[in-house]
């Protein structure tokens, strides 16, 4: 079951790789896709499951709304707004590919700090996870338009998820089912804004949003 | 706890139904009635268990009495706004708003539901989860004008606030390392073995809930949200929204008494207390905008919280938040009324009040004094008490901490002063405004003048001296 653990998260430093380099917001979205189906993976194939309303909790939060419903309804918003790509970036692409391999190799190595210090951590889904939040907190910060970073707050988010799979305590199934509420929502919302600021605002930029000032 | 959360969905249900404004804002002040009556109940169950308010409702939950005192202050603050919000839609500026009613009403509710839950819950991950939900909810609040103003705020809010919380969702998973899968706050165990969790799980957990409090640095966005949000959103986010994000910060502090981590908590929190009295000391005086100031003036009144916190200074923190609520909630409906008087939230474009409205004028000026810490009101106690408890922890800091606040009591004076004196900007000069629109800030600033008699009574000055 390890190895099967190592080579899923290696396929999700691939998408954050992938992620870093890509200008086209089509691939954000299948790499967002990606991302869902490998942490259903994670969650249906090796963490142990006492109940099945646990199993379909996590079901419901992986499959359906972070590899379907996400994918699918910021794809919806993409169309209707007709954005395709990422235009000028803060950062060129090479640039970017360093920042998140050195968040990567920095992540892991912070992971193998911890698990000296507490034994019980899955050292490679902490690593993983900790360079997920980074990558997300990357793509936030160096990309411009609206759209991109709510990606980039998603990506975040499986982070995240991520995370909590490694610290092997499970949280209580109406925790998680709450989280995965309040992502739907904060989806639903930011797809919603993103609509709103284009029609009012005539933008997609988030450098139009720099009127409120001291 | 089941009966917050079905009055606030029963309510909310309602005013989505109830399609005209004025309808909108009876059930809510209805809500406002009820949500109070049922937290005076709690506050006396928490207090006196054995008392008769246990046997009337028995779905009261037994909860600590801090989370009923949170409590409590949140329902009077939403009782005074639930009172000014019947005659705000009213005013002719939010009358090409009233189509909107039905949702402004119906998130309105829903949002004080979900900070009940999250004051209420002993669950942290339940805490975590309706305080996101009370982000998601005040959103829909603030983009009410939906201008390119509010929107921008509206964006900012919900990002960097559910970064902020995505942090302490972080913290949430390390915590659960070190006790060993319990996240209920009254029975949570620290393992003693595992304290490197908790240490790691500090900071993000402070931070990431602290982020929601609006303390600096990562405080943008709550001058921009309560600036833009309509007058009785902004008292709301600021007089019971930060309180409610900032208890569990409380709570979690509350475990790690005897573990040793008590310092390294003290420090981040005494950190981002000093750097949220730096911001505002620096943007206060230079303010152009006076809700903007007031809401920096919220930032400085979270870090004086959190210092309290890091001092460990309980009748200081406990006195300091019902103050601050009490007359902040106040301040942002005066400035909702100068709002509507003038048309401008513009520094530079109201002067003169007292010969427009004399009460309204002299109202600003003693909530402004107020807020300041004034004697006779409450922040003046909490204030002393903490100047007293720095004092006997670092002279250094005390000095600073004095220095600090002069600069916003100057601040704050010197554009209040501006407001109110000097040749009127306006023509008219007999501007009236209805009783929903004055009678809840009186009542406000009584309340909080009136502790301090009752403070004062209790001789709270012979046990600090």
């Amino acid at each position: 079951m390890e190895i099967f653990e190592f080579i899923v998260t290696l396929l999700l430093v691939v998408t954050l790789l992938r992620i870093s380099i890509s200008g086209r917001l089509e691939v954000y979205i299948k790499m967002l896709s990606l991302q869902g189906l490998l942490l259903f993976s994670l969650v249906f194939f090796t963490v142990s499951h006492e109940s099945y309303v646990t199993l379909a909790v996590a079901i419901i939060e992986t499959l359906l709304l972070k590899a379907i419903f996400v994918p699918f309804y910021l794809n919806k918003v993409i169309k209707e707004n007709n954005i395709k790509r990422e235009t000028e970036p803060y950062v060129p692409h090479i640039f970017s590919l360093l920042m998140v391999s050195l968040g990567i190799g920095l992540s892991l190595a912070a992971a193998f700090y911890m698990k000296q210090e507490i034994p019980e951590v899955k050292i490679v889904l902490l690593g993983s996870g900790i360079a997920m939040i980074l990558c997300g907190m990357f793509v936030i910060l160096s990309r411009k338009k609206i759209i991109t970073h709510v990606m980039g707050y998603c990506v975040l988010e499986n982070g995240i998820f991520l995370l909590s799979l490694s610290a092997a305590k499970e949280l209580p199934v109406i925790v998680s089912l709450g989280v995965a509420l309040d992502a739907f929502i904060w989806v639903l919302l930011a797809g919603l804004l993103v609509r709103v600021i284009r029609t009012e605002l005539k933008s997609q930029s988030i450098d139009e949003l720099k009127g409120l000032k001291n | 706890m089941i009966t917050f959360g079905g009055m606030s969905l029963i309510f909310a249900a309602l005013a989505w139904f109830f399609k005209k404004a004025e309808s909108g804002s009876r059930i809510f002040f209805v809500f406002a009635l009820l949500h109070l009556l049922s937290s005076i109940m709690l506050m006396v169950n928490s207090l006196f268990p054995s008392s008769c308010c246990a046997a009337w409702l028995p779905l009261m939950p037994h909860t600590n009495p801090l989370c009923s005192y949170v409590l409590l202050i949140e329902s009077v603050v939403v009782m005074a706004v639930a009172w000014y919000n019947t005659d705000f839609f009213m005013r002719h500026e939010e009358i090409p708003y009233r189509h909107k009613s039905p949702i402004y009403h119906a998130s309105i509710i829903g949002f004080i539901g979900a900070m009940d839950f999250a004051i209420l819950s002993d669950n942290l991950g339940m805490v975590w989860v309706f305080i996101e939900l009370s982000t998601l909810l005040s959103a829909l609040l603030i983009a009410h004008h939906n201008s390119a103003h509010s929107l921008e705020a509206t964006w900012k809010y919900v990002f960097i606030c559910s970064v902020g919380i995505a942090f302490a969702f972080a913290g949430i998973v390390f915590l659960l390392i070190a006790t060993d899968g319990n996240l209920d706050l009254t029975t949570m165990q620290l393992d003693r073995n595992k304290l490197f969790a908790v240490k790691i799980a500090l900071p993000f957990l402070i931070i990431g809930f602290g982020t929601k409090a609006g303390l600096a640095p990562v405080h943008n966005w709550l001058p921009d949200a309560h600036s833009e949000a309509p007058t009785p959103v902004s008292a709301l986010l600021s007089a019971s929204l930060l309180n409610s994000a900032l208890l569990p910060i409380v709570r979690i502090l509350q475990l790690t008494g005897g573990t040793g981590l008590e310092n390294f908590a003290s420090a981040i929190l005494l950190t981002m207390g000093f750097l949220s009295l730096i911001v505002a000391a620096i943007f206060i005086p230079h303010a152009y905008n006076y809700k903007r100031m007031l809401a920096y003036s919220s930032v400085e009144n979270m870090g004086i919280l959190a210092i309290a916190l890091g001092l460990n200074c309980q009748s200081g923190f406990l006195i300091h938040m019902a103050g601050h609520s009490f007359i902040k909630c106040a301040l942002f409906l005066i400035a909702g009324n100068i709002l509507s008087m003038y048309g401008s939230k513009l520094i530079k474009e109201v002067s003169g009040m007292v010969r427009i409205h004399k009460g309204l004028a002299y109202l600003y000026l003693v909530g402004i004094l107020a807020i300041m810490g004034f004697v006779p009101f409450m922040l003046f106690v909490s204030e002393f008490v903490i100047i007293a408890a720095l004092f006997n922890s670092n002279k250094f800091l005390c000095v600073l901490f004095i220095i600090l606040l002069t600069f916003v009591m100057y601040g704050l004076g010197r554009n209040m002063l501006k407001m109110v004196r000097g040749k009127s900007s306006l023509y008219k000069s007999d501007y009236r405004f209805k009783t929903a629109a004055i009678a809840p800030i009186v009542i406000l600033l009584l309340i909080a003048a009136a502790s301090f008699g009752a403070m004062m009574y209790r001789g709270v000055f012979e046990n600090i001296l």
